[in-house]
C-alpha cells in the first residue's frame, strides 16, 4: 500500500501561507526599509572570542514620538508601554548574552528623546548609548535606532526600520540584533526559534517558541509518542519521529512548503537522526533485533548500513563540515560516545569518564560538543572541546548542569547558548543557559522535551 | 367560472414553479458556501493533523492486542498460573491469566536466572494453548536517557522473545515493543522502584 512508501502531502496553498505566516513573523516583516547614510568605519568593540569580554555598559532609551496627526484606536493609545515592551524586550536579549549591562534608566542625566551629549553619558560609566524613536500609526510602526560612542563622542549606527504594529517581539529582537552585532560584529540567536516535543491532551505534538521562550505556538501534529526532531538549516527541513503502538514513522516536515512526507515506517525501533543532505538521513534502525546506524534515502527508503555490531548503536548526529558523525554504542559494555566517518569506518571511541554517556549534539563549528553524562544516577550535560583536525577531544569534559536530571542538548546557531530539557522542577521542561554553564532558566511552563534550535 | 378555475389553476402551477425555484437556489446556494466556511474555519496550525488523520491505520489495528486480556497490575511473586491453567475447561480462563514481570539489572538486558523459571511456565502455558500469543513489553527504569532506553527496551523484549523461542515457541507467536521509560510502574528515586521499572510485561492474547 501507498502508506507503506514515501508519500508525500501536499498542504493547501492558503494552509501553506498562514502556517507560514505562523511560524516566520520575522520573514513577514518587512523590516529595513532603508539603511541611512553608510557608518564610519566599523569598530568591533567586543571580541567575543575572548574568554571573559567585559561588558558594554549601555544606555538604552526607547521613545515614542507622538506626531500629532494619526488618530490613535485604543490599541496604540498605550504607546508608553509600546515603547516599555520594546525596551523590555530589547534589554533582556542583550542582558542574557552577558556582554551587555545596561545601565538603569532611573540615573539617565538626558531624556530619550534628548539629543544625545557625552556629557550626560560619562558620568555614568556609560560606553555607549542607544536611542530609539518610534512612530506608530494604525497598523505600523517605524523605528529610527541610533547608536553613540560615547568616549569619542559620535554616532556609530543609524538605522530604520518598519513592519506591521502586530510583529512587536520580532522588531524588539531584530533591533537587539543590529545593537548586538555592531559591538561584537556576530549575529546573536534573538531571532532563532526552538523547536520541540511538547504534550497536548494526553499526546505528544512538536510546538515552536521564540528563543526568549515567548509566543509558544503549536504545529498540528501528534502521536503518541513525538521523538528526535532534528532540523537541517540549509534546506529548511525538519525530521522527525513518530511511534504509536508499535508502529515507527520517520518523517519529514519542508519548511518551506510545509509539505510532510512519511520517509520509513517499521514495526521495530526506527529514530531519525540528522540530515546529511536534502536526500539522505542518518537513522537509527533494528534489524534483527540489532539497534544499528544507516543511512536513509529520504526519496526511495532505502536503507544502506554505515554502523553494525552486536550491541545498541543509536543516534547519529552528523558533524558540521558533513563528514563524520558522532553516535552512541554500547560496545565497550557501557554506553559511550563514539566518532566515526560517514562511510562508516574509523570508528573511534571519546567518552572515558563515567558509565553512561548518551544524546552527543555538535557545537555548530565543530570545535565541542555536548553530551549527557550519569552522575550518581542524575543524568547532567557535559561540554566537550574537540578538534576537528585532529579528530580528538581537547582536555577534560565539563559538567555544565548540576539539579534534577538534564537531557536533550542543542547549541544555539551561534554556539554560545545550549537549549536543553530539565525536570529540575519536577516536570520535564524546555531550559536555556550560556555554554559555560551559567544563566540557567525555563522556558516553558508545561510539559517541553527535545528542544532544537531552528533559525 | 371556467376563467376562474383555469386562472387559479395557474396561478396554482407558477406558485409551485416558484416554490420549487425558491427550494432549489436555497440548496444550490448552500452547499458551496458551507464548504466555503469549513474551509476558512480551519485554522492553520491543524492542517498538518488533519492531513495526517486522513492516512489509514485500520491495518495497524491488527497487531494492537485485545483490550479484555491486559493485565497492567505488575505481580512480583511467583504466579498462581498451574492452578489457573488446569481450569482449562473454562473459555474465561485466558482472561484470568497472568505472568509476572520479569526483571533486569540496571543497563542489561540478559535474561536473569530469577526470570528463568517465570519464562519456562509462561512457554509451557503457550505450548497447552496453541491458539494463544505473547506481547512482549521491554520498559526500562528513568535513569537512562529516552532514546538509548527505547533501544535497551527493545533489546530486553527481544532477549526474552529469544529466550521463549529456545524454549520452542514460535517466533510468529511472540510480538514485542519497547516503551523505554515512558510508562514506570513506579516513580520513587529508590533502587526497589527501579528495579521493578527494569522489567519485560507479558500480554497474552488469543
Amino acid at each position: 500500500m501507498s502508506r507503506l512508501k514515501a508519500s508525500g502531502i501536499r498542504l493547501k496553498r492558503k494552509h501553506t501561507k498562514l502556517l507560514w505566516h505562523y511560524c516566520h513573523t520575522s520573514i513577514l516583516l518587512a523590516i529595513l526599509i532603508f539603511i541611512l547614510p553608510p557608518i564610519a568605519r566599523a569598530r568591533v568593540y567586543i571580541d567575543i572570542t575572548s574568554p571573559n569580554p567585559r561588558p558594554i555598559l549601555i544606555g538604552l532609551q526607547v521613545y515614542t514620538e507622538d506626531s500629532g496627526k494619526v488618530s490613535f484606536s485604543p490599541q496604540i493609545k498605550a504607546l508608553p508601554s509600546y515603547a516599555q515592551q520594546i525596551l523590555t524586550i530589547i534589554k533582556d536579549d542583550l542582558t542574557y548574552t552577558n556582554l551587555f549591562s545596561p545601565i538603569e534608566e532611573r540615573l539617565f542625566l538626558e531624556s530619550p528623546s534628548g539629543t544625545f551629549k557625552p556629557e550626560n553619558w560619562k558620568p555614568l560609566g556609560a560606553d555607549a548609548v542607544v536611542k530609539i524613536k518610534l512612530q506608530l500609526s494604525q497598523n505600523t510602526v517605524k523605528a529610527l535606532s541610533v547608536i553613540y560612542d560615547v568616549n569619542e563622542g559620535v554616532q556609530i549606527f543609524k538605522k530604520e526600520y518598519s513592519g506591521d504594529l502586530a510583529f512587536i517581539r520580532t522588531l524588539a529582537h531584530v533591533l537587539a540584533r543590529d545593537i548586538y552585532k555592531r559591538f561584537t560584529d556576530r549575529d546573536p540567536p534573538f531571532e532563532a526559534k526552538i523547536l520541540y516535543v511538547g504534550q497536548i491532551d494526553g499526546k505528544k505534538s512538536l510546538f515552536i517558541i521564540d528563543w526568549d521562550g515567548a509566543r509558544q505556538r503549536r504545529l498540528g501534529i501528534s502521536s503518541e509518542t513525538v521523538l528526535s526532531p532534528k532540523w537541517f538549516e540549509k534546506e529548511r527541513l525538519l525530521a522527525y519521529t513518530v511511534r504509536d503502538g508499535r508502529r515507527w514513522s520517520l518523517k519529514t516536515l519542508d519548511f518551506n512548503t510545509m509539505t510532510q512526507k512519511t520517509v520509513l515506517e517499521s514495526q521495530t525501533l526506527a529514530i531519525a537522526g540528522d540530515f546529511i543532505d536534502r536526500k539522505n538521513l542518518l537513522v537509527t534502525y533494528t534489524d534483527a533485533d540489532n539497534q544499528d546506524i544507516y543511512i536513509l534515502d529520504t526519496e526511495t527508503s532505502r536503507l544502506k548500513k554505515i554502523i553494525g555490531g552486536f550491541g545498541i548503536e543509536i543516534d547519529p548526529v552528523i558533524s558540521p563540515d558533513k563528514t563524520k558523525f558522532l553516535f552512541v554504542s554500547d560496545r565497550s559494555g557501557s554506553p559511550q560516545i563514539y566518532i566515526a566517518e560517514l562511510s562508516g569506518y574509523n570508528i573511534k571511541r571519546l567518552t572515558f569518564k563515567g558509565n553512561y554517556n548518551t544524546s552527543p549534539r555538535w557545537s555548530p563549528t565543530g570545535d565541542a560538543f555536548v553530551y549527557v553524562g550519569s552522575v550518581n544516577g542524575r543524568n547532567q550535560i557535559f561540554l566537550q572541546r574537540f578538534d576537528p583536525a585532529k579528530t580528538e577531544t581537547v582536555g577534560e569534559p565539563e559538567q555544565l548542569t548540576f539539579k534534577g536530571d538534564n537531557e536533550e542538548p542543542s547549541f544555539s546557531p551561534d554556539g554560545r547558548f545550549i537549549t536543553f530539557s530539565s525536570n529540575r522542577d519536577g516536570l520535564w521542561r524546555i531550559y536555556i543557559m550560556r555554554i559555560d554553564g551559567s544563566g540557567q532558566k525555563a522556558l516553558t511552563e508545561d510539559y517541553g522535551f527535545s528542544p532544537v534550535w531552528i533559525k | 367560472m371556467k376563467t376562474f378555475k383555469i386562472l387559479g389553476a395557474v396561478i396554482f402551477f407558477l406558485f409551485t414553479a416558484l416554490l420549487m425555484a425558491q427550494i432549489a437556489v436555497m440548496l444550490g446556494g448552500c452547499a458551496p458556501r458551507k464548504v466555503v466556511q469549513a474551509e476558512k474555519a480551519e485554522a492553520p496550525q491543524e492542517a498538518v493533523a488533519k492531513q495526517e488523520e486522513v492516512k489509514p491505520q485500520e491495518p495497524e489495528k491488527v497487531i494492537q492486542p485485545k483490550a479484555e486480556v491486559i493485565i497492567e497490575k505488575p505481580v512480583t511473586e511467583t504466579p498462581a498460573v498451574t492452578e489457573k491453567v488446569a481450569k482449562k475447561e473454562e473459555p474465561a480462563v485466558t482472561e484470568k491469566i497472568e505472568f509476572s514481570d520479569i526483571h533486569f539489572d540496571f543497563d542489561k538486558y540478559d535474561i536473569r536466572d530469577d526470570a528463568k523459571p517465570v519464562l519456562e511456565r509462561l512457554a509451557q502455558w503457550l505450548k497447552n494453548n496453541p491458539k494463544a500469543r505473547v506481547l512482549i513489553e521491554g520498559h526500562c527504569d528513568e535513569r537512562g536517557t529516552n532514546q538509548y532506553n527505547l533501544a535497551l527496551g527493545e533489546r530486553r523484549a527481544s532477549a526474552t522473545k529469544n529466550y521463549l523461542m529456545a524454549l520452542g515457541i514460535s517466533s510468529s507467536r511472540i510480538d514485542t515493543v519497547t516503551y523505554g521509560e515512558e510508562r514506570p510502574l513506579c516513580r520513587e528515586q529508590t533502587e526497589e522502584c527501579w528495579q521493578l521499572n527494569r522489567r519485560a510485561h507479558f500480554v497474552i492474547h488469543e
